[in-house]
């Protein structure tokens, strides 16, 4: 059924979707009719700015002058001696409020300024992406809602804290699982009532089309810079690139410059959360089936009636019950070798990571961290040479990794 | 399960006749929504009955879903309500089966989102509608694209995908719209969710002409519609109304103050409202 789909579609991992916003069987526009106008004015006017040169004048002198863009790239020589191949990090963490969200924030905001909309909408789960939103929308003096669930307000105290600082309003969502999915639901319900004033900068390459190209078109910078300072330092393409996926918006920022070059092996990471048999994870390629969430056809968790099965896992940035629809496609071009890292994993990631090369990672890359000795090092010829999306810094994380490693008795030593 | 009240091959679609009936009898049409399970499958049946009794022309069951993302708070909590007391997809379509039995020509129509359908097969989704006496799917979260697989399952069981317009659709796509659309068109008042207290959107009126002149079905207005005022206001405008979170109010208040007397609550808000359509 998979290659008869592709096949029909025609479509090659890498390629651009039509109109209709299709990767193979997964992406589309489910949304209400409200907002369909909406999505073709913004695919029209994104088409337009993408290839204009002064809007990528504006972004590039944002992201060079504001973000601290090019980010490093680090060679893990002390955590290479353990794994046994040359490893090289991609420095997100480095960037402007520590994580890879800004380039679309940045990108996206000034897209709304460009089409005149002086509201803000933004969803957030572990704050990361709100933060990021909230920081664009302060640099252009726009008004900056944040919808984030109940339960990871009470999380997450101090990224409330911090949107606040930025000027931002954030709003309690009650309603279902009060995480993630949630507060996205209740960010399409604003957007569905003040569509004519408002934007909606979502936070993943999940949604209905364009967000998922353009989101990726934003985060791509990652892989572009990666990939021709590992053309400097190394001279030659890596082996593997390693990135975990829970929307999957770092993972597709670093795989996309890479999914054409065969000879490269793409490894997206998801949360195994407690383990895939209990579904307390966030596992949607692994472990879940096609479906529609939030505006598009992809990999969802989701129980025998279709009813969307909240997701879990130790980093909430992983917590989301989809994923990406260009990352369902890959899955079923069997383009990106998609697998999973459970919380413990993650943990020891963490530590790994912080031992070896100090520098603290959040707890989502611990998971592509703490995969790095899983990966079939053997099939290469000659020694293996990896790069891994370091997406954000750890600071977040260490009062929750602190509380796991005490109380719960989680062993994190390698 | 008696099968006496399934649609035979021969028979039309029970929603074509209800709106050719109100066509002659110059009736505004009452399309009335409850969530089904909501506080329990036994309840939700006898309010849905109550609506029905009232003087509402078409029954709109909706599905609980778990991320109803184009529903305002009452109904998303009526949904959550019905889920936490272990509603399944197959209590919805007994629920159907059950009013059919009551109610042998009222139309009856489900109302889910995309997901569940898809989880379930279309065709074999609309199979089951069809066994369980309903006439036609709303279906909020598939827009005229992305209609084709819905819409061949309901062909192939004689059922009706209602179509949907907003204030915001422009005149060719709204064109596109009526053209396409069978038995009526399910047009939004407002921007916004199900229970929204904005008001009418100022191109409702500019919204129901483009699609009139464009040779539409019925078109039926929903959202933010509550009170016998609201249903005059609009009254002028389409060729009908839909009601549904005032209806979820109601029956969780009256069931609150009185549970003896709720339903006769339910049923005459229904009254009131067919009254003020009546009146054109």
């Amino acid at each position: 059924m998979t290659e008869r789909n592709i096949e029909k579609h025609g479509m090659q991992p890498g390629d651009n979707p039509g109109p209709d916003g299709r990767f193979g069987r997964h992406g589309g526009r489910f949304v209400p009719e409200t907002l369909i106008p909406a999505l073709e004015e913004l695919a029209e006017i994104y088409q337009d700015q993408i290839n204009n040169p002064s809007f990528q004048k504006t972004l590039q002198h944002h992201l060079t002058s504001y973000v601290g863009r090019p980010t490093p790239l680090t060679r893990a020589r002390r955590l290479e001696r353990e794994l046994g191949a040359k490893v090289y990090f991609k420095r997100e963490d480095l960037t402007h409020t520590g994580a890879h969200k800004i380039n679309n924030t940045l990108g996206q905001v000034l897209l709304a300024r460009r089409m005149g909309r002086k509201r803000i909408i933004a969803e957030t789960g572990a704050g990361q992406h709100g933060v990021a939103t909230a920081t664009a929308a302060a640099l252009f003096g726009l008004e900056c809602i944040v919808y984030m669930g109940q339960e990871d307000i009470e999380r997450q105290r101090l990224n409330v804290f911090r949107m606040e600082l930025l000027g931002a309003t954030v709003v309690p969502v009650q309603s279902g699982s009060q995480t993630l999915k949630d507060a996205i639901n209740e960010a399409i319900r604003d957007w569905v009532t003040n569509v004519d004033d408002s934007y909606y900068v979502i936070g993943s390459v999940v949604g209905p089309h364009p967000y998922p190209v353009m989101v990726r078109d934003f985060q791509r910078i990652v892989g572009d810079e990666a990939r021709s300072q590992l053309q400097s330092e190394e001279g030659r393409l890596p082996d593997f690139v390693v990135a975990c996926v829970g929307g999957g918006s770092n993972a597709m920022g670093t795989f996309y410059p890479f999914v054409r070059d065969r000879n490269v092996r793409l490894v997206g990471v998801e949360a195994g959360g407690q383990g895939l048999d209990n579904m307390r994870h966030s596992a949607s390629l692994t472990a879940g089936d096609p479906g529609v969430l939030h505006g598009a056809m992809t990999y969802l968790l989701q129980d025998e009636d279709g009813q969307i099965i909240p997701a879990h896992s130790v980093s909430a940035g992983l917590d989301y019950p989809g994923v990406g629809p260009e990352h369902a496609f890959w899955k079923d071009a069997d383009r990106v070798e998609y697998v999973t890292a459970d919380d413990a994993d993650a943990l020891q990631g963490f530590a790994w990571l912080a031992e070896t090369e100090g520098i603290i990672p959040a707890l989502e890359p611990a998971h592509a961290i703490g995969h790095l000795k899983n990966l079939p090092l053997h099939e290469i010829d000659g020694e293996a040479l990896i790069l891994v999306c370091l997406s954000g810094r750890g600071d977040k994380d260490v009062a929750q990794v602190a509380r796991l490693t005490t109380e719960e008795e989680i062993d994190y030593e390698l | 399960m008696i099968m006496s009240c399934e649609r035979g091959e021969t028979m039309q679609n029970r929603l074509l006749t209800c709106l050719e009936e109100l066509h002659t009898r110059k009736e505004g049409a009452l399309v009335g929504y409850l969530p089904a399970g909501d506080p329990n499958v036994k309840t939700s049946i006898d309010a849905m009955d109550a609506v029905i009794r009232g003087g509402a022309d078409i029954l709109e069951i909706g599905i609980p879903f778990s991320d109803p993302l184009a529903d305002g708070p009452a109904i998303q909590a009526a949904g959550v309500r019905a889920l936490q007391t272990g509603f399944r997809l197959d209590c919805a379509f007994e629920t159907a089966w059950s009013l059919r039995q009551r109610h042998s020509t009222v139309p009856i129509l489900l109302m889910t989102y995309a997901n569940p359908v898809l989880r379930c097969g279309p065709a074999v989704f609309a199979k089951k509608a069809r066994r369980a006496g309903a006439d036609g799917l709303l279906i909020p979260d598939v827009p005229l694209e992305e209609t084709g697989p819905f819409e061949a399952a309901c062909l192939e069981e004689d059922l009706i995908l209602v179509s949907f317009a907003a204030p915001t659709t422009g005149r060719t796509r709204l064109q596109a719209i009526a053209s396409g659309a069978r038995g009526f068109v399910y047009t939004v008042a407002l921007t916004g969710v199900t229970g929204s207290e904005a008001g009418p959107h100022g191109h409702l009126r500019r919204c129901v002409e483009t699609l009139k002149n464009a040779g539409s079905p019925p078109v039926m207005v929903g959202f933010g519609v509550s009170t016998p005022q609201d249903v005059q206001d609009l009254a002028g405008i389409g060729d009908g109304v839909v009601v549904g979170t005032t209806f979820v109010r109601t029956l969780q208040q009256s069931l609150a103050e009185d549970p003896q007397s709720a339903m006769e609550g339910v049923r005459r808000l229904a009254q009131d409202l067919k009254n003020a359509l009546r009146v054109r």
